[in-house]
């Protein structure tokens, strides 16, 4: 039994559309009230509480050595995870990972790897033979729309939080704690398209409506590191573009919120 | 009858409200001579009996009640009706409309997420909820929108004699129905329809506050003259 | 057992506490908008979310009660709450702790009133340090509250256990780990009985009676924190009235 949203929700939300707006008020390129707290979770190396509107997910980051994979034998290796627990929503089920936590979780650590966030050659500790293996694992608590945004936020900001052991030679630990080796802050923005719309930070009714969706997570400097087209439907060449010249713009923004969380965190 | 925490308070599942002649009703349990609460609810004393009214918690269907529900699923002979209940209502294609010529396609009369005002013409032991909306005022809704409010605060919708529904349907000059289960149909001048779902979501936050009447005209008021 | 472990210093517990003494407790109510009833609760280090789902028809069908809904009680461990990464995804200490879960709150539900549905059970631990299960029992049962749940009474729960031969209150982690036992307890105030009750390490019978008594006194208190709790997310929607 899962969630049907009513026709006369969809044809007032059809209608607000056409005026440019939006059933929470917001205009068609806002976002939900943000929040972010960093270091949440003093068992892990480094976590992220983030709220957008009412969704919210916890990340949290784990870092353990191990030996590198035989292709890469100067770079750690470094695995994102993702769990839609059913605590989230009544549609959300128990059991292994499913199609929607797999593909949140692959988004996500595409935007992390591709856009070289992470320096993976400073996570080897003896190469070829042992390096450190992180983990960045994101509970989805409350579905409200837009998990890719919100986990994407979370799991940056969960590594810049991250302090590591320093390791001996042999790879014990010792007392000294460093920060790990981050070189840029990917932002993944989410958009959806509804009746030839396109709308920033879909909420969750939005996103039962929505024709298509589509994430792009851009870097520093303003290049697209992971794009994602997701769910049915399509879009023009033209609403592509645009959707890249609006999400270099907000992932600025929010990047410049990160990058004085992170300042206020050293 | 003694009662042991005053009229009107907020009382946690548990909790001993009075100790006296006992009356099983939703939201009250009996340990040894005392009655408890069995909800998070509020307590209201009246002509030496007490009763509490959940805060929180689902719609718990009644026979005779008119409620608005979403169509969610097309069986044989029926529809599937999510009404804000633990379980599903079932609208039988005979009680449906008062002549049908064709059962062969129940999705060209109705579709899976239209709306149904629809009245409760049965509930059964094992909790079957039969609808039925055949005559006038029951039947589909389109257009307007629809607020979701706690069923327990439906009364105060309406309001002492029907005084609040009134005073909200001659404000805005909107059309009104409203459902026990807590689905609330507004359709009229769109901004009028905003300040009404405005007004309705006060009256679920504040319907445990008395003046409750006066500050919803004085909202109307202060929003109509914006 | 490590002998070289102090768990006393100047007749009080290493953290400061007294032998009959909870951690830090706080609970929050109604945190998430899409469950029925949910719960935040910080049990000194533990963090500790609940979302209740239901009551809703259960599925798959074959699970249905025709007198009665069931209790389905879920208790999962972000892999980073603890000190090693716990692998994600269910294991066999979550699925017992979950099943006693279902068995400390069933005695106080009135699932008679809710035949063939379902109310589920999400606990969802964010930060581990000992004492999770009875926290999340104690969490669970005022997000229960919070969907509407109908009951007989609210569920606390704390533990008891025995450090340097004495029956303290609510075991801390070093407690815990290097301690002589572990009494987890759930109580029923008004039944006056006992609903979860699981037992590790070496008890006498007196000691047994003993931590019972303070497991007890210990759930009582943890009671008044779930009430106030409930009532303050109300009174607090007062306040913010003209």
């Amino acid at each position: 039994m899962s969630s049907v949203l009513s026709d006369i929700k969809k044809d007032y939300m059809v209608s607000l559309l056409k005026n440019g707006k939006r059933e929470d008020g917001r205009g068609l390129n806002d976002m939900r009230d943000l929040k972010i707290d960093i270091g949440i979770v003093n068992k892990a190396e480094g976590s992220c509480y983030v709220q957008i509107g009412d969704t919210k997910v916890i990340a949290g980051v784990k870092c353990e050595t191990g030996t590198p994979f035989p292709d890469t034998p100067n770079q750690g290796v470094f695995t994102t995870n993702a769990e839609l627990i059913p605590m989230a929503s009544p549609d959300f089920e128990a059991g292994p990972p499913r199609e929607d936590s797999i593909e949140l979780a692959r988004v996500v650590d595409r935007g992390i790897r591709e856009s070289g966030a992470i320096d993976f050659e400073k996570l080897v500790i003896k190469e070829g033979e042992l390096v450190r293996v992180l983990f960045v694992d994101i509970h989805i608590m409350d579905y409200n729309g837009n998990l890719f945004d919100a986990a994407g936020i979370a799991a940056i900001a969960a590594l810049y939080n991250a302090k590591i052991p320093v390791l001996d030679e042999e790879g014990n630990k010792t007392e000294e704690q460093i920060p790990l080796p981050m070189r840029k802050i990917p932002v993944p923005c989410t958009y959806v398209k509804i009746a030839d719309s396109l709308l920033y930070d879909p909420s969750f009714e939005e996103e039962s409506v929505m024709d298509s969706r589509i994430t792009v997570t851009t870097e520093d400097k303003g290049n697209i590191a992971a794009m994602q087209k997701g769910d049915v439907g399509s879009f023009k060449k033209e609403e592509i573009l645009e959707i890249v010249r609006r999400s270099k713009a907000r992932g600025d923004e929010i990047r410049s919120i990160l990058n004085e969380k992170f300042s206020d965190m050293r | 009858m003694e009662f042991l925490v005053k009229d009107r308070s907020i009382v946690t599942p548990g909790m001993a409200i009075a100790k006296g002649p006992f009356k099983y009703e939703y939201g009250v349990d009996k340990f040894e001579d005392t009655i408890i609460s069995s909800v998070l609810g509020i307590v209201y004393i009246e002509n030496n009996s007490v009763r509490v009214v959940p805060l929180e918690g689902k719609y718990m269907p009644k026979r005779g009640d008119d409620v608005i529900g979403t169509v969610v699923g097309i069986n044989p002979l029926s529809w599937d009706l999510d009404i804000n209940a633990p379980y599903l209502a079932n609208l039988h294609v005979q009680d449906a409309l008062r002549y049908v010529k064709d059962t062969s396609n129940l999705d060209r009369i109705f579709k899976v997420g239209e709306v149904i005002y629809a009245n409760i013409k049965d509930v059964g032991e094992s909790s079957d909820i039969a609808l039925q909306s055949k005559e006038r005022p029951y039947g589909k809704l389109k257009w307007g929108r629809i607020v979701k409010i706690n069923a327990t605060r439906v009364p105060r919708v309406i309001g002492k004699k029907g005084s609040m529904i009134k005073l909200l349907k001659q404000m805005s000059k909107c059309e009104i129905m409203v459902g026990q289960n807590g689905n609330i149909w507004i359709k009229g001048e769109r901004q009028m329809e905003g300040i009404v779902e405005k007004a309705i979501n006060k009256i679920d936050n504040e319907a445990h506050i008395p003046g409750l009447t006066d500050r919803i005209k004085k909202m109307l008021e202060i929003e109509l003259s914006k | 057992m490590d002998k070289d472990i102090k768990f006393f210093e100047n007749g009080k517990r290493i953290d400061g506490r007294d032998v009959d003494e909870l951690r830090n407790i706080n609970i929050e109510v109604g945190v998430f908008k899409r469950a029925d009833g949910s719960s935040y609760i910080e049990w000194g280090g533990n963090k500790i979310y609940c979302a209740v789902y239901g009551p809703r028809e259960a599925y798959p069908r074959f699970l249905q009660k025709s007198d009665r809904a069931i209790l389905k009680c879920r208790y999962n461990m972000a892999s980073f709450a603890v000190e090693d990464r716990k692998r994600p995804g269910p294991s066999r200490r979550g699925v017992e702790i979950g099943k006693v879960t279902q068995g400390a709150l069933e005695p106080a539900l009135l699932l008679e009133n809710f035949p063939k549905c379902m109310v589920e059970v999400n606990i969802e631990v964010v930060q581990a340090d000992a004492g999770t299960r009875c926290a999340g029992i104690a969490a669970a049962s005022v997000a229960l509250a919070n969907a509407g749940i109908p009951m007989k009474e609210l569920v606390p729960s704390c533990a008891a256990g025995k450090v340097d031969d004495r029956i303290v209150l609510d075991l801390s982690k070093e407690e815990d780990n290097y301690g002589q036992a572990d009494l987890p307890l759930a109580f029923l105030p008004r039944k006056n009985e006992f609903s979860l009750l699981q037992m590790d390490g070496d008890l006498s019978e007196e000691q047994l009676e003993e931590a019972l008594e303070l497991g007890k006194k210990g759930c009582l208190e943890v009671y008044e924190i779930q009430k106030e709790a409930l009532k303050k997310k109300y009174v607090r929607e007062d306040d913010s009235n003209e």
